[in-house]
């Protein structure tokens, strides 16, 4: 048995996706490594509509032209937009760049470039509103805005109103469609892309605060802060920049007095026009479903690091579980036990993920996003499964390991060949109903920058501006990996109920 | 009675003032007793007597609390004076269980193992001993018992009577210098009775020790050399002759006799 099951894992481990347990260990001198949230929506990075396998955005021609200059080539690494910042603490890439802006708190943790980008802040309201035209007039009312971002702060500072954090600007439009609030105060190169796309906002008021982007180096890096500097200097000395800036329609006042280049614009809104095109482009049913087609090469590579992360999980999380089931019923260090079963039962599970994959960097353990994803979900979900085996244990009778222990066994001998072979297969169905929570409980790693099944559900969304089709198609696969699972827990408990008890005529085991 | 010679023989099994208490409550006072090799000993009381507890601290289920128990040459002496480590005596407890095979009232087969695995299970975990021997020894024993036919068998396929030989088989297969039978066929229906006791039979004439705790009178009478009537935590009297039983001289004895021959099995069981 033991040998089975080392094959087996050799084979899981050899179609393991290797690119999943290092994302940027790169020590390749002509790669820089950047990271982003393609969630963040236009125009900083998401996935371009029209093949959604390609991340674009004005931040990402700007690092290319940037590490171009520096002689370099950029790669992007997916990252949650909240976890951007701590990202580099743990040198999960070398930059970040994502419409970040430079602040005194961001300056607390990290160097940033000079700026290559200066915009405010705008406030959208819906196309029938009459009395919002300033952020004044906000007063008394709902506001909303991202979660974390530089409005959040400002906002909370201006006080009178109140304030709803979005973890997405597409649902802050939402809400403001559905007069959940007044307004929605955001970047303006935000609402220069949404509001057209957006039936019925329009954008309101001047411009509010002065938003500077720079490109973010780790605390104390300086070399690679002064390059990047260099760098953003030359482009946009030859005019580079503003040509990116032109194509994506977000060349402003601002940037034309921050280089004092006032000229006319020359250059088309190319991506812009295609983006918006895009977005208002009515399809048809056909070509809706050609679409979710489309989407399934990427939907098959994040079902299966789901599929992945479950399995190791539920690997581990059934080993500690059965030494935590015998420590607590067969050893004297019964308190360690319960003490982790209860502990872990009594906290959410994301904030279990959270604080491994967040804050252990803190005390020095820094880990991968899988290996911190398994461990979380593992070490979660073994105090469920040692309250499984537990049960199982004491079910099996305990004249049976009084039968073992005059045949001469020690107490792990019983344990070993007697006791746990009979609880076993009690404890199948629900270990394997279990398994079915673990595999959709396994979409919570979306939080810790895993491209899982809802973290690429949450991409596609996103650029598509289209929760309702691709959240049923998501539903649907993770379903259909469930099935399997199911009918294997069927199965168990049929059998069982077959042969496991089937124990009334002669009663072996009345006497515990 | 049959009764076998022993003189010049030293004892195979000595009890020497064992006492055992659960709790508060003295459940062995001061037993002392000797049985010789290829003995069989029957040993009866009513019920909460002792008598299982007896049992099970021969073969160290139960560790005595005083006095000391030697099965050939093992012994667990807890006489006052010997101070041994807790650590030793579960040591040498369980040297003693696997030299002193144990058959229980509830059959405690495993339910997960065919017969003949059962059988094997002790030999190859305890003993080390290969599958191939393994099996071959378990296959001699289930032959001995009556059971080699159906050696592929669950225990949940077989009948009680056979579930029982299948016990005697496993606990044989570990080549134990006793047998202890704790009420082996308490739990069967009546028409099985016979063959398990014919298996102790067999083996009586093979010359295995073998002691009993059972209800079963005319068994105790027709097969054992002598038997041993308990009450409360005591040996009252050993009835080594034929006339003993129907005269005993002790009246506890001569009450309880009385009963068990008037009344069912059943009955003194629960009662």
């Amino acid at each position: 048995m033991g040998k089975k099951f080392l094959l087996w894992l050799f084979l899981l481990l050899s179609f393991f996706p290797h690119s999943l347990l290092s994302q940027s260990n790169d020590n390749n001198d002509h790669i820089i490594t950047f990271g982003a949230d393609a969630r963040s929506g236009a125009p900083y990075c998401f996935a371009d509509p029209n093949n959604p396998a390609i991340i674009k955005g004005f931040d990402v021609d700007i690092i290319h032209a940037v590490a171009e200059v520096m002689g370099k080539r950029a790669v992007f690494v997916q990252n949650s937009y909240e976890g951007l910042i701590s990202g580099l603490g743990r040198n999960n890439y070398d930059v970040v760049i994502d419409g970040i802006v430079i602040t005194p708190e961001h300056l607390a943790e990290v160097d940033f470039s000079t700026p290559y980008y200066v915009t405010s802040q705008t406030i959208v309201v819906p196309d029938n509103n009459k009395t919002i035209n300033s952020l004044e007039d906000c007063r008394g009312k709902k506001v909303g805005t991202l979660t974390g971002s530089e409005a959040f702060m400002f906002l909370e500072k201006f006080g009178g109103l109140t304030v709803l954090s979005y973890e997405q600007e597409v649902s802050g439009y939402q809400d403001l469609l559905n007069g959940r609030i007044d307004a929605f105060i955001i970047d303006a190169p935000v609402a220069i892309y949404y509001v057209p796309t957006v039936k019925g906002l329009k954008i309101v008021g001047g411009a509010i605060d002065r938003l500077m982007y720079g490109i973010a180096v780790k605390k104390g890096n300086i070399v690679l802060r002064d390059e990047l500097s260099a760098a953003i200097a030359i482009i946009k000395q030859n005019g580079k920049l503003r040509k990116i800036l032109e194509k994506w329609k977000l060349w402003n006042k601002e940037m034309a007095e921050l280089t004092e280049d006032r000229s006319p614009s020359e250059t088309e809104p190319t991506e812009y026009n295609s983006f918006v095109e895009s977005m208002n482009r009515s399809i048809s049913f056909q070509e809706r479903i050609d679409r979710y087609i489309s989407f399934l090469p990427m939907f098959a590579k994040a079902a299966w690091t789901t599929i992945i992360v479950s399995l190791f999980s539920m690997i581990m999380a059934m080993s500690l579980g059965l030494i935590l089931a015998i420590i607590r019923i067969y050893t004297p260090f019964k308190f360690i036990a319960v003490a982790y079963i209860e502990i872990i039962r009594g906290t959410p599970l994301l904030v279990q993920l959270l604080l491994i994959f967040y804050g252990l960097p803190n005390i020095g353990i820094r880990l991968d996003p899988f290996v911190a994803g398994v461990i979380g979900l593992g070490l979660n979900y073994a105090a469920f499964e040692a309250e499984n085996y537990r049960a199982g244990l004491l079910s099996v009778p305990r004249s049976q390991y009084e039968a073992a222990k005059a045949l001469g066994m020690t107490q792990w001998q019983a344990l070993r060949y007697v006791i746990l072979p009979q609880s076993v297969r009690l404890v199948i169905p629900p270990v394997t109903n279990d398994f079915i929570s673990l595999l959709k409980d396994s979409s919570l790693v979306s939080m810790i920058t895993i491209v899982d099944l809802t973290q690429q559900y949450n991409l596609l969304a996103t650029t598509y501006y289209d929760y309702f089709g691709i959240g049923i198609q998501v539903a649907l696969i993770y379903f259909i990996i469930g099935i399997p699972f199911v009918m294997l827990s069927r199965w168990a408990e049929r059998k069982i109920g077959r042969n496991g008890l089937r124990r009334k005529k002669y009663s072996f085991n009345l006497i515990r | 009675m049959q009764k076998h010679d022993h003189s010049g023989q030293s004892a195979l099994i000595r009890l020497e003032n064992v006492t055992k208490s659960f709790d508060n409550t003295e459940v062995l006072k001061n037993i002392t007793l000797s049985i010789f090799e290829g003995d069989l000993v029957s040993i009866i009381g009513p019920s909460g007597c002792g008598k299982s507890t007896l049992l099970r601290c021969i073969n160290a289920l139960e560790i005595i609390d005083g006095g000391s128990v030697r099965v050939a040459d093992m012994v667990l002496d807890r006489r006052a004076g010997t101070d041994v480590s807790h650590k030793e005596i579960e040591k040498r407890a369980h040297r003693l269980r696997q030299s002193v095979g144990m058959v229980f009232q509830t059959f405690n087969l495993f339910p997960h193992k065919t017969i003949v695995e059962n059988a094997m299970m002790a030999p190859m975990v305890v003993q080390g001993v290969n599958k191939e021997i393994a099996r071959e020894i378990a296959l001699r024993q289930l032959d001995k018992v009556g059971l080699k036919s159906l050696a592929e068998r669950r225990p949940d396929q077989l009948s009680g009577g056979q579930i029982q030989r299948a016990a005697i088989a496993r606990a044989l297969a570990m080549s134990p210098n006793v047998m202890l039978y704790d009420e082996p066929t308490s739990a069967l229906d009546p028409e099985l009775v016979g063959e398990v006791l014919s298996v102790m039979r067999e083996l009586n004439a093979e010359g295995m020790t073998q002691i009993i705790v059972t209800h079963e009178m005319q068994f105790a009478k027709d097969a054992s050399d002598y038997i041993v009537f308990m009450d409360k935590g005591e040996i009252v009297e050993i009835l080594a002759e034929e006339f003993m039983v129907e005269h005993p001289k002790d009246i506890r004895t001569q009450k309880f006799l009385k009963r068990i021959m008037s009344l069912g099995r059943e009955d003194v069981t629960n009662g």
